[in-house]
């Protein structure tokens, strides 16, 4: 897996998308493998974090019978945090400003899924 | 960059928390990680949710330490914690002996969950009513001490204590 | 791909050097140095000192992030373009120069997280930076080129905005206008084409594209796709050839073949894969946790 050729696919997902701040690919125990943060976030940490909130969620989406988890959406006042799991390997996080449109904002992240997920395969 | 995933587990108010903390004060150079809004997220006397704190000790090696929370309705996040888990500790206040039987089912949890090093810290040692640690390993079960894992006496307010306590646990490692 | 170091446009297409960066995800910069029509030949002959400006590609992980067109290799300062365009004043763009300098991120992308360049505005200055030059580099039928990868990023002219190689070359063929040298290379029409994947590996198809992959199935001939489509056979031929240059497709020549299985790869671990950890990491550990003892 090249680091570097998701690093792009990232940047281009956030420079082309109206309202993203920023992104990351995390693996599923909660490692960094590439990310576009704004500089003030720790990688490591979140990376940690946005796993184990991902396997939590998928606990509680089996717990209430949902199924399987899509993305977990973290809505704050001051915009959001999106987890989108990209195939068994990876997770992407995707922070967005409080004017994003979410539907919108979903189609984007989806594509960049697709994206990722060939440049991981 | 080199992680191992360690657990801190235990009864209410063992010192999960104080132990998580002390330990993630022995970094270098820490960053001031406290104005990161964690508060929110992490409160402070019991903990809800998990703990969460790093310790890096070299440029390309660090430690994530994870605490359970102690509520018997959390446990479904022990098992979440434990599964990438690389050695866990197992806190116990020995004052609090209406606790043990509780240890003992957090310990047959990870136990049948996970094959890892592992040690058992007892913490208030120093407090009214406190149990000496061999009779802990009894009320624990221990009744042979070549089957028994290392039980350290730990200050979970003393950085020297626990990182006593962190070395205990890594030569299980080797 | 030592090999791709440098060479002529008559070994090597574009579409092919392209697909080589984008599989081995290579970071790096082609110089393409055009030695056909579009200069007077009997000058260069005459005097071998003479410069000829060439088209710098800038990849990053085997993505397209620029395009330079020009004697010597240069920055498109992205600042430059914004002033130029008046979108930002000077004295703003002063002092945006000094707190992006030193950042390890495309200049355009720090620019619209900051809210300071809109999307539209940057997919702009990327039009012009890379999509406008593509389409010119693919008509280039004879050159040399030379692939170096130890060049570095560079972020000032960088809008974050890239797109892969294999799309690039998408891009290129499709805005082609003389397809005459090519007439040789494009597939026969009685020939079949064939799927070399399941999958569109991220390429983005325009419809009639797509429509030909679909029936890219080693059964039917261009000819027959072409009527089945109802599209004309040079446009199928075009398609197929662009399906070809990207690997997604294969030209089978004579008889139809059964179509490949395609086998997934296997994905090990899956579950639970614990990292195992090194000594050296315990030991280093122990020894930092004894000077904690104090
Ligand atoms: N005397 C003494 N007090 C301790 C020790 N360890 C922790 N404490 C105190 O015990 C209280 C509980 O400690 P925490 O670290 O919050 O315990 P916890 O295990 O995280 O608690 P829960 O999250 O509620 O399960 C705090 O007031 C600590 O200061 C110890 O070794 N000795
Ligand atoms: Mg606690």
């Amino acid at each position: 897996m090249s680091i570097s050729n998701i690093d792009g696919i990232l940047q281009n997902f956030v420079s082309g998308t109206a309202d993203v701040q920023g992104a990351a690919l995390v693996s599923p125990d909660g490692l960094p493998l590439a990310s576009t943060l704004p500089g003030t976030m720790d990688e490591e940490r979140t990376s940690a974090m946005c796993a184990a909130m991902l396997s939590l969620g998928e606990r509680i989406g089996k717990e209430l019978s949902r199924g399987n988890v899509d993305r977990i959406l973290v809505e704050g006042e001051n915009g959001y945090g999106i987890l989108m799991g990209c195939g068994d390997d990876a997770v992407l996080l995707v922070l967005a400003s409080k004017s994003a449109k979410q539907g919108l904002l979903m189609l984007e992240i989806k594509r960049a899924v697709s994206e990722i997920k060939v440049a991981l395969s | 960059m080199e992680i191992m995933n360690l657990v801190v587990t235990g009864t209410l108010g063992a010192g999960k928390s104080t132990f998580i903390l002390s330990a993630s004060e022995m970094q270098v150079a820490a960053p001031d990680k406290h104005n990161t809004g964690d508060e929110a997220f992490f409160p402070q006397d019991t903990t809800a949710s998990i703990d969460f704190e790093t310790l890096q000790f070299d440029e390309e090696m660090a430690i994530h330490i994870y605490g359970t929370p102690s509520q018997v309705r959390f446990d479904f996040m022990w098992e979440i914690l434990i599964e990438r888990a690389h050695a866990y500790v197992l806190l116990i206040a020995a004052h609090r002996p209406s606790e043990f039987h509780y240890a003992r089912r957090i310990l047959n949890f990870m136990n049948q969950h996970a094959q890892i090093p592992m040690i058992i810290g007892i913490t208030h040692n120093d407090c009214e009513g406190a149990w000496r640690p061999e009779d802990i390993a009894l009320a624990l079960g221990y009744h042979n001490s070549t089957k028994q894992p290392p039980i350290v006496a730990v200050n979970t307010q003393d950085r020297a204590s626990v990182a006593m306590a962190l070395i205990t646990l890594m030569e299980q490692c080797l | 791909m030592q090999m791709l170091a440098h060479g002529y446009l008559s070994q090597y297409s574009l579409a092919e050097i392209f697909n080589l960066i984008q599989e081995g995800k290579k970071n790096g910069v082609l110089s393409i140095e055009p030695r056909d029509g579009s200069i007077d030949a009997s000058k260069v002959a005459q005097d071998s000192t003479l410069e000829i400006p060439c088209y710098y590609v800038s990849f990053q992980g085997g993505r397209v992030m620029s395009i330079f067109y020009g004697l010597e290799y240069e920055n498109q300062d992205l600042l430059a373009m914004v002033l130029e365009r008046q979108w930002i004043p000077l004295e703003q763009i002063k002092e945006l120069k000094k707190k992006l300098s030193g950042l390890t991120i495309p200049w355009g992308l720090q620019l619209k997280v900051w809210e300071i360049i809109s999307v539209d505005r940057l997919r702009l200055l990327f039009d012009i930076q890379v999509l406008s030059q593509l389409a010119k580099i693919f008509e280039i039928s004879e050159g040399k080129f030379r692939f170096d990868p130890h060049a570095e990023l560079n972020y000032p002219e960088m809008t974050g905005l890239s797109l892969s190689a294999r799309n690039a070359v998408l891009l290129g063929l499709r805005g082609l206008k003389d397809w005459s040298r090519l007439t040789n290379k494009l597939p026969a029409p009685e020939s079949r084409l064939q799927r070399a994947s399941s999958e569109l590996q991220g390429s983005s198809l325009e419809n009639d594209e797509q429509l030909v992959w679909q029936l890219a199935l080693g059964e039917m001939s261009v000819l027959e796709i072409a009527a089945q489509l109802n599209l004309e056979i040079d446009k199928v031929r075009q398609i197929g050839f662009r399906l070809c240059s990207i690997g997604l497709t294969h030209e089978v020549a004579v008889k139809p073949s059964p179509p490949i299985e395609i086998v997934k790869p296997v994905c090990v671990g899956g579950g639970n894969p614990n990292i195992q950890i090194s000594t050296a990491f315990v030991s280093k550990l122990i020894g930092f946790l004894k000077q904690q003892k104090g």
